[in-house]
């Protein structure tokens, strides 16, 4: 007798992000194996990626290297100025790269921090002299300055020396900090209050906190400030002064053992709350604060374990980004040519932010603009995070849905037909595979995403008259084979300019007997 | 009247006049053995002023007081005359004080007896008795017979020396003559010689005088007699000695010490003062060590305050206390310094309370002794004018037999030769 087919659909597939650390068969379908390029978009939906909308025309100084760090500088007139650090130099600008270095001044690490501070900013890296870009006047002549100089040039500096010269930075509460020197991993020295080239008088002074250390030893990787305290970052603990508007009494607030912060690039301050990648995955300072005398939560929950395989292969630098715009957080291995996407619109039941994974993109050096713009460093230069072209080639969305049970993982399901609806991608080709029973090979469909289809989503449609284009909306259909007990999913489609996201999929299927 | 009858006249005239002339002679020469007479008896040897000049001779004292204190005078040796002067002399013999003499005199062992309370009046058989440690009873200086016999070591003494009794002062014996001094040497035959004061050496048992012009001594002209220096002697009991040195050498010491540089004792002070406010200070430094650790700033180091603004309130506070401890130190010591002072000079004067208790007691004892002087004086005095008028009556019933008789041989002869003149 001819059974009905039965309809199982998949809403929103995928929007909780990459879960690789559950069961499959246990998983939500509300999660993916794989999400490759992608967002969590506004809707909730799994979608493609923007790409890198390269802006630099001419980088020339940059050579055949990356872009490893960017920094928009404003001064107090407005005018921006955007550093980027690369080929050991100091470079300015957008789309023709200057080199900026000062004369005489030799670089041969391109692992800067640069903060803006007082109208100035200011360049830090572990060994190196300071830099600074300002309107401090240089030297006893008086007037502002144009160009890059050191900092122990500038009018009335004093006590920029070697012992200052830290690899991590941090502009807070009035003052310059900086820490994780080459012979001294415990001290954190601070400047004069509105005065970052003052370091040996005034209101300048330094903490050790050796002596303070939840373990007794750890190194100093990098600094934050949170809600009128100091945070220090050691590699395996956290260490928390509050008071730090006066750091000459400031006091120990907090320590955390047995979390640390793997590298000063991966913090990040999203106004409520500090993000942080630790050994064991991404880590909220808050978050570790409420619960470290509980079972610690992590950020990264659902990729856990790919995370810290990560995190443990990478040999070069890691760069993250926050960006309120897009609402997520980027954090990027730069020797995996790896970055997580962490949406942090909402957190999931396991506290997790849902993840996605950008691999392959080449992207070495974030920055948001003041206007929201992201910048995106590379071996092309710097871009923005627009358009849907990486640097006008393009790049594999992808989605592999866990392997979906259907409730029964029992009795056999043969596939009829999926139906996707896709938006955006118009004239796009879909790959579409299934697989049965955690079969690595699949059958595989291509579709083309056509027709003129509009979505007039939330329009209202009274006096207006229909001029322009919708975004596209596909609904293409693959007839399938198979059975199995359980059956999963994979799209994927080359982004080319055009936005996609994966709104539902449609599974048509007939219900055998119990395997 | 015949040549028979005038010759006969005559020769009895010539006859009584030589008569006449005999009383005359005798009343005449009794009228200068009269004088002699005088002569000796108030200024000859052994005459009244001799005896005068003894009993009138000043009589050293020594006044002892409740604690054994004494004052006592003396005539300094070899200055002076000792013993009687005799004003025919006129002067004391330049030879009165010889060199023997002063060399025995100066010897330790009259030294010790000096020291042992001798007076140089003592002879030098008492000189040996102090020194053989008899004790001066009435405290006068002398050892006298009945001093001497009582000792309590005088029978072993006396069988030592063969057991004839002998005595300081026998009246012959030389060296029992007040001021006399043993020599040291003795003649052939092993007696002692002994030395007066002016004579030369004089042998054991003969006495001399010295100084006597009928004894063959011859004055130098123009020379005046100079009594001799008198030494006053305040002499402290051993207890009171004691104590006086005790002062004496604690005063020195304390004046010592507050001639010393005030800079070293305020260092001392100074370190004392800092060692007792170390264990605090090292607990206020600890306390606050501890807080600061617990407020995770102990790695603090600001350009501001060095460290964190509690320990440079710490350090200035502790340098406030180390200014103020110098300060306390230096006017400590200014302190002790005049404390020393006062404390030397209290003791300088106490060390002298016994001597000025010794000579509070002087007027006593000078007033006991010259109360004596004048008795002595007065019987003295009493002595010589009975003596004298005695004798006056005497040489004056002398002058009238010599009157009578050189009157009656003037009358005489007067009128034999009258008688015989007159036809």
């Amino acid at each position: 007798m001819a059974q009905e087919l039965a309809s199982i659909n998949l809403v929103a597939p995928a929007f909780q992000g990459i879960n690789t650390e559950d069961s499959p068969l246990a998983q939500d379908p509300s999660f993916a194996e794989v999400a490759d390029n992608a967002v969590i978009d506004q809707r909730g939906r799994i979608a493609a990626r923007k790409g890198l909308s390269v802006i630099t025309t001419n980088k020339t100084v940059l050579g055949s290297a990356e872009i490893r760090a960017i920094k928009e500088f404003k001064n107090d007139a407005g005018t921006t100025k955007v550093f980027s650090v690369g080929n050991n130099k100091i470079i300015s600008g957008t789309t023709t790269l200057v080199d900026e270095t000062p004369g005489g001044y030799s670089i041969s690490a391109d692992n800067w921090k640069m903060v803006n501070f007082n109208d100035s900013i200011y360049f830090f890296q572990r060994g190196y002299a300071p830099l600074i870009y300002n309107t401090i006047a240089s030297g006893t002549s008086g007037g502002a300055n144009t160009d890059l100089v050191l900092l122990s040039s500038v009018n009335s500096s004093a006590g920029v020396v070697s012992a200052i010269y830290g690899n991590e930075v941090l502009a807070a509460y009035g003052r310059l900090w900086t820490a994780d020197f080459s012979a001294d991993k415990s001290t954190v020295y601070w400047s004069d209050l509105l005065a970052g080239h003052i370091w040996s008088s005034g209101s300048s002074g330094s903490i050790d906190i050796s002596k303070v250390w939840p373990d007794g030893y750890d190194e100093i990787v990098a600094l934050s400030a949170h809600n009128n305290h100091l945070i220090i970052f050691g590699k395996r603990s956290v260490v928390v002064y509050s008071g730090a508007t006066a750091p000459a009494s400031m006091t120990l607030a907090d320590t955390i053992s047995g979390v640390g912060c793997v590298d000063r690039d991966t913090v990040q301050a999203t106004g409520t709350d500090v993000l942080f990648l630790s050994q064991t995955g991404l880590k909220s300072f808050g978050r570790t604060i409420q619960e470290k005398s509980m079972p610690l939560s992590s950020l990264s929950g659902t990729i856990t374990k790919d995370i810290i395989a990560t995190l443990t292969a990478e040999t070069a630098f890691f760069r993250s980004v926050y960006h309120p715009e897009e609402n997520f957080y980027l954090l990027t291995f730069s020797n995996e040519n790896l970055t997580f996407c962490f949406d942090l619109r909402g957190t999931l039941d396991n506290g997790s932010y849902r993840a996605t994974r950008w691999p392959e993109t080449g992207f070495t050096a974030y920055v948001r603009q003041d206007n929201g713009t992201l910048l995106i460093g590379s071996v092309h230069g710097i871009g923005k995070y627009s358009g849907y072209q990486d640097n006008s080639d393009s790049y594999l969305f992808k989605y592999t849905s866990p392997e979906l049970s259907f409730g029964d993982p029992a009795k056999l399901k043969f596939l009829k037909k999926l139906r996707s609806t896709i938006l955006g991608g118009k004239d796009s080709v879909i790959v579409v595979r299934w697989a049965y029973d955690f079969n690595s090979s699949s059958a595989v469909e291509e579709i083309t995403l056509t027709g003129p289809s509009f979505a007039e989503f939330n329009s209202a449609e009274f006096n207006e008259d229909e001029f322009t284009n919708g975004l596209f909306i596909a609904r293409p259909s693959v007839n399938t084979s198979g059975s199995g007990g359980t059956l999963s999913i994979n799209m994927e489609s080359d982004i080319d300019g055009k936005e996609m996201s994966l709104q539902e999929i449609n599974v048509l299927a007939l219900t055998g007997k119990t395997t | 009247m015949s040549f028979h009858d005038e010759w006969g006249k005559d020769a009895a005239a010539v006859a009584l006049a030589a008569a006449g002339a005999a009383f005359a002679k005798k009343g005449y020469e009794d009228t200068g053995r009269i004088g002699e007479r005088a002569y000796k008896g108030m200024s000859g040897e052994g005459g009244l002023a001799d005896v005068l000049s003894d009993r009138l001779q000043f009589q050293p004292y020594t006044v002892t007081t409740a604690t054994g204190g004494k004052f006592g005078m003396s005539q300094a040796p070899s200055t002076g005359s000792v013993g009687r002067v005799n004003p025919g002399l006129g002067r004391v013999n330049p030879g009165l004080f010889s060199d023997a003499y002063n060399a025995a005199n100066d010897s330790p062992e009259v030294a010790a007896a000096f020291a042992a309370g001798a007076s140089p009046q003592a002879s030098a058989n008492e000189l040996a008795a102090f020194n053989l440690g008899v004790p001066d009873i009435n405290n006068d200086g002398r050892i006298s017979n009945q001093e001497f016999s009582s000792w309590s070591g005088y029978d072993a003494w006396n069988q030592a020396n063969g057991g004839q009794g002998f005595l300081v002062n026998d009246a012959n014996d030389p060296g029992g003559m007040p001021g006399s001094r043993f020599t040291g040497q003795y003649n052939a035959d092993g007696t002692p010689i002994y030395v007066q004061t002016g004579a030369a050496s004089t042998t054991g048992g003969t006495g001399g005088a010295g100084g006597d012009p009928a004894a063959g001594g011859d004055p130098a002209a123009g020379q005046q007699y100079v009594p001799g220096a008198m030494d006053y002697k305040l002499t402290l009991s051993p207890d009171e000695e004691a104590f006086y040195e005790a002062r004496l050498k604690g005063s020195q010491g304390m004046f010592e010490a507050a001639e010393t540089d005030t800079a070293v004792r305020e260092q001392e002070v100074y370190d004392r003062m800092i060692a007792a406010m170390a264990p605090e200070r090292d607990r206020e430094r600890l306390a606050l060590e501890e807080r600061l650790a617990g407020q995770g700033r102990l790695g603090v180091r600001t350009s501001m305050f060095g460290g964190t603004s509690e320990q440079l309130a710490q350090a200035q506070a502790e340098e406030e206390a180390r200014n103020q401890t110098i300060l306390n130190s230096m006017t400590f010591a200014g302190q002790e310094q005049s404390r020393q002072a006062q404390l030397g000079a209290g003791m300088l004067s106490a060390g002298y309370i016994p001597q000025a208790q010794l000579l509070g007691a002087l007027q006593p004892g000078m007033t006991g002794a010259e109360q004596q002087r004048q008795s002595v004086s007065q019987a003295t005095n009493a002595y010589g004018e009975t003596y004298a008028a005695g004798l006056e009556a005497l040489l004056t019933s002398a002058l009238g037999q010599a009157g009578i008789a050189g009157g009656f041989g003037t009358s005489m002869a007067t009128a034999a030769l009258g008688g015989l003149f007159g036809k």
